[in-house]
C-alpha cells in the first residue's frame, strides 16, 4: 500500500516514465556521482579552513546559548579549550575524510564534527543558516554503501550512491520549496489582515527598502526598484513561482541544469538588490543542479520548457512537436 | 546474516525518504517557534514576511572606550565593532532588533539579555550607543527616522530589573 501510494506521488511529482538507465548509462551516472561526493568534502575542507581567520574571535565570544548539540559547553562564556576542540576536530574530520572519503566512520566524524561546529556558531542569539545545507548533505553520506568509491561497483552499489545524490538534491530543492511555501503562507496572511504581502505589487521594494534600512548600504539596483516599485513585482512572482515548484524537479533530471542556473541568478539578483550573498547555496547548486549526474547530456531548450511544472502544457500546446 | 540486496536498497530508500519527509514536516512544525527552527530543522521561511510599517531598529555608537564620537556610528560598517563578520550582518541586526523590541516593550530580562550579547560579542571596550526607531515609509517607499533609545554600557550589565530600566532614556 505504501508502495503504491509514493509509485502515484511520483508520477504526480513528474517521475520520468523511462524505467532504470541502462548498463553503460549507469556506470557514467556513477563516476559523476563519485565525483561529486570528493567535491563536497573539498569544498567543505575549503570552507572550514577558509574560516581560519575566525578562530580567534569564536574565542573571545561571550553570552552563549548553547543550541542542543553544543549544551556540554554550558552557557555563558564558553571555555577556550571546549571552543579549540571543536574547532581542531571539525578540521580534522574534513581533511581525513577528504584523503580516505570510503571509511564510514570517518564520515560519521565529519558529520558529527560539522554539526557539534554548526551548533557552536549559531548558540549566540540568532540563528544563521550558511552550514544547513552543507550539514545535511555530509549526513546522507553516511548512508553511501560499501564499495562505492570503487572503479567497478556493485550494480547495488551504484543504485544506492545514486539514491544518495538524488537524495542531496532534494534536499537542496525542498528547502527551496519551502521557501516559496513560506512566501504563500505568510502571504495569505497578512493579506486577509489587509497587510502588505508577498503578492502586493511592492512586495519586492520593501523586502529591499527593510534591508537597506538593516544594514545602512546602498546596492547595485535596489534603488531602482524601491523608486519603480512595479518592477520588482514580475520579479517577486517569479521567485514565487520558481521557489514553489522546486520539489517537481527532483523528478525531472532534464530540468536539474535548467532549475540550477534559474536559481544561481535568483541568488545574484538577491545580492544586486539586496547584498545578502548565499555563497553556500550557490556552491551546492552548482555541484547538485548545474552538474547533476542524472542530466541528460543534451535537451531541446522547447523540450524543456514542456516539462516545466505547472506551466509545462502551456509550452507543449505552443510548441507541440517537442513532446 | 547479511541482508538481501534488494532488500538493503528498499531499507535505504525508505530511510532517505523518512529524512525528507521530516526536513519538511519538521520545517513546518518550526515556523511558529520563536527562532522558526527546531535544530537543524528550519521551517525556510524566508522573507516571506513583506515590511509594513512596523518599527525597525539601528543601533548608533556615541562614545567608546571613554570618548565620545564627534559623529555618531552605525553599528553596521563600523570599525568599532569587533569581528562583524565572524557572523552575518543578519544576525547581529536580529539581535538588535530585538534589543529594540524588548526596550520598546520594558522587558527588562530580554533588554539585559540582548544587551549582553551585543556587547560581550561585538564590542571589546566600553561602549555608549543608542537604539534608533526607523521605518518604512509606503508612498513613495523610504526609510525614515522615528527616534529613538539611549543605553550606555557602562552601567553594569547583572544590574536589578528597576536599575536596567532607569539606564535606558528615550530620545525625542
Amino acid at each position: 500500500m505504501v508502495t503504491t501510494f509514493l509509485n502515484r506521488l511520483y508520477r504526480w511529482l513528474g517521475k520520468p516514465t523511462a524505467r532504470t538507465p541502462d548498463w553503460s548509462a549507469l556506470t557514467r551516472q556513477n563516476a559523476r556521482c563519485q565525483m561529486l561526493v570528493r567535491a563536497f568534502y573539498a569544498f567543505l575542507t575549503f570552507k572550514i579552513m577558509f574560516e581560519q581567520d575566525l578562530w580567534l574571535s569564536f574565542m573571545g565570544r561571550d553570552s552563549m546559548e548553547p543550541l542542543w548539540p553544543v549544551w556540554w559547553m554550558g552557557s555563558g562564556s564558553p571555555s577556550d579549550l571546549h571552543v579549540q576542540l571543536i574547532l581542531y576536530a571539525n578540521l580534522a574530520a574534513a581533511i581525513l575524510v577528504l584523503i580516505l572519503p570510503q571509511f564510514r566512520a570517518l564520515r560519521i566524524f565529519c558529520f558529527l564534527a560539522f554539526l557539534q561546529y554548526v551548533a557552536f556558531r549559531n548558540s549566540f542569539g540568532k540563528i544563521n543558516h550558511w552550514g544547513h545545507l552543507l550539514l545535511f548533505t555530509s549526513f546522507l553520506f553516511i548512508f553511501l554503501p560499501s564499495g562505492w568509491h570503487k572503479l567497478k561497483p556493485t550494480r547495488n552499489a551504484k543504485a544506492a550512491t545514486s539514491m544518495i545524490i538524488g537524495s542531496c538534491i532534494a534536499v537542496i530543492l525542498v528547502t527551496y520549496t519551502m521557501s516559496g511555501l513560506g512566501k504563500i503562507i505568510v502571504g495569505v496572511m497578512q493579506a486577509s489582515q489587509g497587510q502588505p504581502n508577498s503578492f502586493s505589487p511592492d512586495s519586492l521594494a520593501r523586502h529591499i527598502a527593510d534591508r537597506m534600512l538593516e544594514t545602512n548600504q546602498d546596492s547595485a539596483f535596489g534603488d531602482i526598484i524601491v523608486n519603480m516599485p512595479l518592477l520588482g513585482w514580475p520579479m517577486m512572482m517569479a521567485t514565487i513561482y520558481f521557489q514553489l515548484a522546486s520539489v517537481f524537479v527532483i523528478f525531472r533530471p532534464e530540468l536539474h541544469r535548467f532549475w540550477g542556473a534559474i536559481h544561481l541568478l535568483f541568488h545574484a539578483g538577491v545580492y544586486l538588490t539586496m547584498t545578502i550573498s548565499f555563497n553556500n547555496s550557490v556552491f551546492m547548486l552548482s555541484l547538485f543542479l548545474l552538474a547533476s549526474p542524472f542530466a541528460p547530456d543534451s535537451t531541446c531548450p522547447f523540450g524543456t520548457l514542456t516539462r516545466l511544472p505547472l506551466i509545462g502544457r502551456l509550452f507543449l500546446k505552443i510548441f507541440p512537436t517537442t513532446s | 546474516m547479511k541482508p538481501k540486496p534488494q532488500r538493503s536498497l528498499h531499507r535505504l530508500r525508505y530511510t532517505l525518504a523518512g529524512f525528507l519527509l521530516s526536513l519538511f514536516l519538521l520545517g513546518l512544525v518550526a515556523a511558529p517557534t520563536p527562532k522558526h527552527e527546531i535544530f537543524p530543522y528550519f521551517c525556510w521561511f524566508l522573507f516571506a514576511q513583506t515590511p509594513g510599517t512596523e518599527d525597525n531598529f539601528e543601533l548608533l555608537i556615541t562614545a567608546y572606550d571613554g570618548q565620545v564620537l564627534e559623529q555618531p556610528q552605525s553599528f553596521m560598517g563600523s570599525p568599532l565593532v569587533f569581528n562583524p563578520g565572524a557572523e552575518s550582518s543578519t544576525n547581529a541586526h536580529r539581535i538588535i532588533e530585538a534589543l529594540g523590541k524588548a526596550v520598546i516593550t520594558t522587558n527588562p530580562d530580554a533588554i539585559q539579555k540582548h544587551r549582553s550579547m551585543i556587547e560581550g560579542n561585538y564590542f571589546t571596550k566600553p561602549v555608549s550607543y543608542q537604539i534608533k526607531k526607523k521605518g518604512i515609509r509606503s508612498r513613495p517607499i523610504s526609510p525614515h527616522w522615528k527616534g529613538g533609545y539611549l543605553c550606555n554600557s557602562d552601567f553594569p550589565l547583572r544590574s536589578t530589573a528597576r536599575t536596567e530600566l532607569l539606564i535606558w532614556s528615550r530620545l525625542s
